[in-house]
């Protein structure tokens, strides 16, 4: 090659449009095989974990569902990579352009031509034909976007990995433990739908976009175990995740006391009322000489004690109001407000609260004349519903009665009228919004049920009533509990460091100093449940522990760190135990 | 580019034009006569521009002689026609010298030309001739000279040998040696027309029709376009393409697929390879293209390798066609080509 020649900067320039066009070509072609490598690394991974989850559903081997998805996103970022980084020179690109648009190697050529220094006459003829033809080319028609090779196989491995992990695993691959597990299964979803249906069924009276989400999804959960969507372990991780929900949306507010809980007092305070008046009429019944009376009298009083709901309170109280005005007594039983109050907050019969409320506010206003001593009766009453009410999720209602009872106080009946109507107002909304905790407690109560008689079905190796704190009737773990020695075998070794905790004073008036260790148990330890059924269990039993401050307050945080040591753990040790 | 580059460009567009318009209307001429057989015209016609030998094999009345003969018309050149027999000598095809006595009764020898000193020399059913008779024409074919009593003289350009045989009708007949049959460029088989062809030809030759042919070429315009060939530019890859296909015909190469290893004893020799290449540049420039492609690399294969490629022992046996050869050999390298994309 002559200097002359080499100094020549001719045909770079006028390769400049075919480079342009490979350069489209190549970007083309790089999306064409990221598709082709996601296609080829996303069907042989989920061929790959269709295998693993199918012999991890056999052999019960815990897996988290998000690997799936982490997997998969992995996967096709690794394509991504690949594919940025595939070499994908102009010479390649340009003679497979020539075969797939059929351009009969005019690129190639004109690529080779192009950096020749010095090109024949031909072969400036032969570049101004494939420029010409570069010209009219689009990479769309050379590479246009199509599913890529292979597509249909990894669709089959995909839908393969969908099904083993949607559908239930069939019975032909059970063995009759793992069938009795899925029956037992079955069992409680059929046990829990109808909890599931009634916390719906309250969520959505009240609108409480907290409770409809968990009720939905306990409801999901429920249907999932009553299809044998899910094995054991799944259903007590799902069955944990509700529970928190549930008690979210049980306890709005911690530091108040439960409606239900004032629902009960008032019950209980009328009954004892009807109990006492019923004792003292049977009293004044012997006195006068008729034992019959004062024997009916008294097991009706017995009744009243035992009765279990406002209704059959009412019932037995007009057979005592009978029976005194058959002795010619006078006798004073809790006004129906009270009791309907009682039944409103039991959840049974809101709008029987209102009305009486708004009854009552009608009657008030309409100017309806009431002598001192009902003025004052009304008053006493109205302050005692307050009293009971003071401190729970109806702090509003009870401040709304007690204003209505001290107008009345006062002789203001419009007064007293107008905050009961306004009290009415919110009854409603209060008591549903109770209903509706309660609701929670009901289904979380179910859910503890659900886990117990699924661990100690794991246990036992047959159903029943499970040990631990969610059976539903427990709220501690007892010393003596089997779960004790389920649980731990042995003493169970720790790596973290010991600590000395100041206590309480000990019943003979001495100083105690309890010893305790902080952090994981080691991995090495041994235990014959997996860490992931005890942990959640354990835990929320040691939240509820503090709660209720059944622990002394010196150990209260210990109590706490060592749980949250364990949680920050969780992860490592499942793993080990896997 | 430049504006010496652009009229360069011009020039070569039009000499590739011109090159098509001659070919075009040798087909012209040639169709007025020969009814179908178009890949055997475009493949004579294509040998007939790279200044190769063409062997034309076919059963007896297919019109391989008329092809000749018809193209031959269409070309302004010197035309001879030899017909191979068991007795034909070789002088009889090179010519000899003879005692002629001139005018002043001086006696001297004189060599007399044979035909094969014409442009174009047709050798009828050369596989009739010995062994000793054929061999005459392989200085003529490869040297383009011959030589006579010590005395070597040179053809005149173009000089092509279109040569007939019979595959069928072997009795008495000599196979034509190996180094004679690397000569020819092309192999073409002429096959058996179909009906519209046959109905054609009926009508042509029973008929009180006659075609004139006119010429279509001279000698300087065919040397013209045979320089014309050569220019033509090929890429490193496709070249490539067309080397690796001459190495599969051999079994020891690593190309080579499993027919060729299980019944060939000798592959093509470099002359394949120079037929292909040079055969595809023609058809580039037939295809209206300054390029060679793969393509036509692929469309020379089978005249350009079948007759170059020797059968063992177990591939006469098996009756094994060289044309299966070359088909697996194309495709083998085809599967074995780079420059290929996982999209």
């Amino acid at each position: 090659m002559s200097a002359e020649a080499a100094e020549r900067p001719l045909l770079p320039v006028e390769l400049r449009p075919l480079l342009h066009l490979l350069g489209r070509i190549r970007l083309r072609v790089r999306v064409l095989l990221w598709l082709r490598l996601a296609t080829i690394g996303l069907g042989g991974a989920a061929a790959l974990l269709a295998t693993v989850l199918l012999v991890s559903k056999l052999l019960a081997i815990y897996y988290p569902t998000m690997a799936l998805v982490q997997v998969g996103g992995l996967v096709l970022g690794l394509c991504l990579v690949l594919a940025t980084a595939w070499p994908l020179p102009d010479e390649t690109l340009a003679a497979a352009t020539d075969r797939r648009a059929g351009l009969q190697d005019r690129l190639a050529t004109a690529l080779y031509l192009g950096r020749q220094s010095e090109p024949s006459p031909m072969a400036q003829a032969m570049l101004g034909d494939a420029f010409a033809h570069a010209v009219l080319l689009q990479p769309a028609q050379a590479f246009p976007l199509c599913p890529p090779r292979g597509w249909k196989p990894a669709m089959g491995a995909l839908a393969a990995l969908l099904a083993v992990q949607l559908l239930p695993l069939p019975a032909l691959f059970l063995t009759p433990q793992m069938r009795h597990e899925k029956a037992e299964l079955r069992e409680q979803g059929r046990r829990l739908l109808p909890v599931a249906a009634r916390l719906q069924h309250k969520a959505r009276e009240s609108k409480d976009p907290e409770a409809e989400k968990a009720a939905r999804k306990l409801r999901r959960l429920a249907e999932e175990l009553k299809l044998g969507k899910l094995d054991k372990k799944h259903a007590l991780l799902k069955l944990n995740e509700v529970d928190k929900e549930l008690a979210i949306v049980q306890r709005p507010d911690p530091k108040l006391g439960t409606a239900q809980r004032a629902a009960q007092r008032i019950a209980e305070q009328a009954k004892s009322k009807v109990a006492e008046q019923a004792e003292s009429l049977a009293d004044k019944a012997a006195s006068k000489g008729d034992p019959r009376r004062a024997e009916q009298l008294r097991e009706l009083s017995k009744s009243v004690a035992k009765a279990k709901d406002a209704s059959e309170v009412e019932k037995l109280s007009s057979q005592i109001r009978d029976l005194a005005s058959q002795l010619g007594e006078p006798v004073e039983l809790p006004s129906r407000l009270a009791q309907a109050l009682a039944d409103a907050l039991a959840g049974r019969d809101a709008q029987d609260l209102q009305e009486e409320l708004e009854s009552l506010q009608q009657a008030l206003e309409s100017g309806e004349q009431l002598s001192e001593e009902e003025r004052e009766e009304l008053a006493e009453q109205l302050q005692e519903l307050a009293d009971n009410l003071s401190g729970t999720e109806l702090q509003e209602l009870a401040e709304q009665l007690a204003e209505a009872s001290k107008c009345m106080k006062q002789g203001d009946c419009e007064g007293a009228g107008r905050c009961l109507g306004q009290a009415a107002q919110g009854a409603g909304g209060a008591c549903r919004l109770a209903a509706v905790s309660r609701a929670a407690g009901e289904a979380r109560e179910g859910v503890g049920s659900c886990s117990g008689d699924l661990r100690g079905q794991s246990q036992c190796g047959a159903t029943g009533a499970g040990v631990g704190p969610d059976d539903g009737s427990q709220t501690s773990i007892p010393a003596n509990a089997p779960a004790a020695k389920l649980y731990a075998p042995r003493s169970t070794e720790t790596s973290g460091t010991l600590q000395r905790v100041p206590a309480q004073m000990n019943p003979s008036g001495g100083p105690v100093t309890g010893t305790t260790t902080q952090g994981a148990p080691d991995v090495g330890s041994r235990s014959t449940v997996p860490y992931y059924e005890v942990m959640p269990e354990y835990s929320r039993v040691a939240e509820e522990a503090l709660t209720k401050e059944e622990i002394p307050p010196a150990y209260r945080r210990t109590v706490r760190e060592y749980f949250d040591a364990l949680q920050s753990g969780a992860p490592e040790q499942a793993k080990a135990e896997e | 580019m430049d504006q010496a580059g652009i009229d360069a460009a011009q020039e070569a567009r039009r000499a590739a034009g011109r090159f098509r318009q001659i070919v075009e209307a040798l087909r012209t001429e040639v169709g007025k006569v020969i009814v179908g057989m178009t890949a055997a015209v475009d493949d004579t016609l294509i040998a007939l521009l790279c200044s190769g030998h063409v062997l034309l094999e076919g059963v007896p009345g297919l019109g391989k002689t008329l092809l000749v003969r018809t193209l031959s018309e269409a070309l302004d050149l010197r035309f001879s026609r030899i017909q191979f027999t068991p007795d034909l000598m070789p002088a009889d095809v090179t010519g000899t010298t003879v005692l002629a006595e001139s005018a002043g009764g001086e006696r001297q020898f004189h060599f007399q030309p044979g035909p094969v000193f014409a442009n174009v020399v047709l050798a009828d059913e050369i596989n009739r001739a010995t062994p000793k008779t054929q061999s005459a024409l392989l200085e003529a074919m490869q040297e383009h000279s011959v030589t006579v009593a010590g005395t070597t003289r040179i053809l005149e350009e173009p000089f092509l040998v279109f040569a007939t045989q019979n595959p069928i009708e072997m009795e008495g007949t000599y196979p034509l040696p190996e180094a004679q049959l690397d000569r020819f460029l092309f192999k073409i088989r002429v096959e058996f027309p179909s009906l519209d062809e046959l109905h054609e030809i009926m009508n042509r030759t029973t008929g009180d029709l006659s075609h004139q042919v006119d010429k279509a070429a001279t000698r300087d315009e065919i040397l013209a376009l045979t320089n014309i060939v050569r220019q033509v530019p090929i890429e490193p890859h496709v070249q490539d393409f067309a080397l690796r296909l001459v190495l599969a015909t051999h079994p020891d190469s690593d190309d080579a697929p499993d027919t060729t290893r299980q019944f060939v004893r000798y592959g093509s020799s470099p002359r394949g390879a120079q037929a292909l290449i040079l055969s595809s540049k023609v058809r580039a420039l037939m295809d209206e293209r300054f390029n060679v492609s793969i393509e036509d690399i692929k469309s020379s294969a089978l005249p350009a390798l079948r007759h170059r490629i020797v059968l063992n022992f177990e591939g006469r046996a098996e009756g094994i066609d060289t044309d299966d050869i070359v088909a697996d050999a194309v495709a083998a390298v085809e599967r074995t080509s780079g420059k290929g994309l996982p999209v």
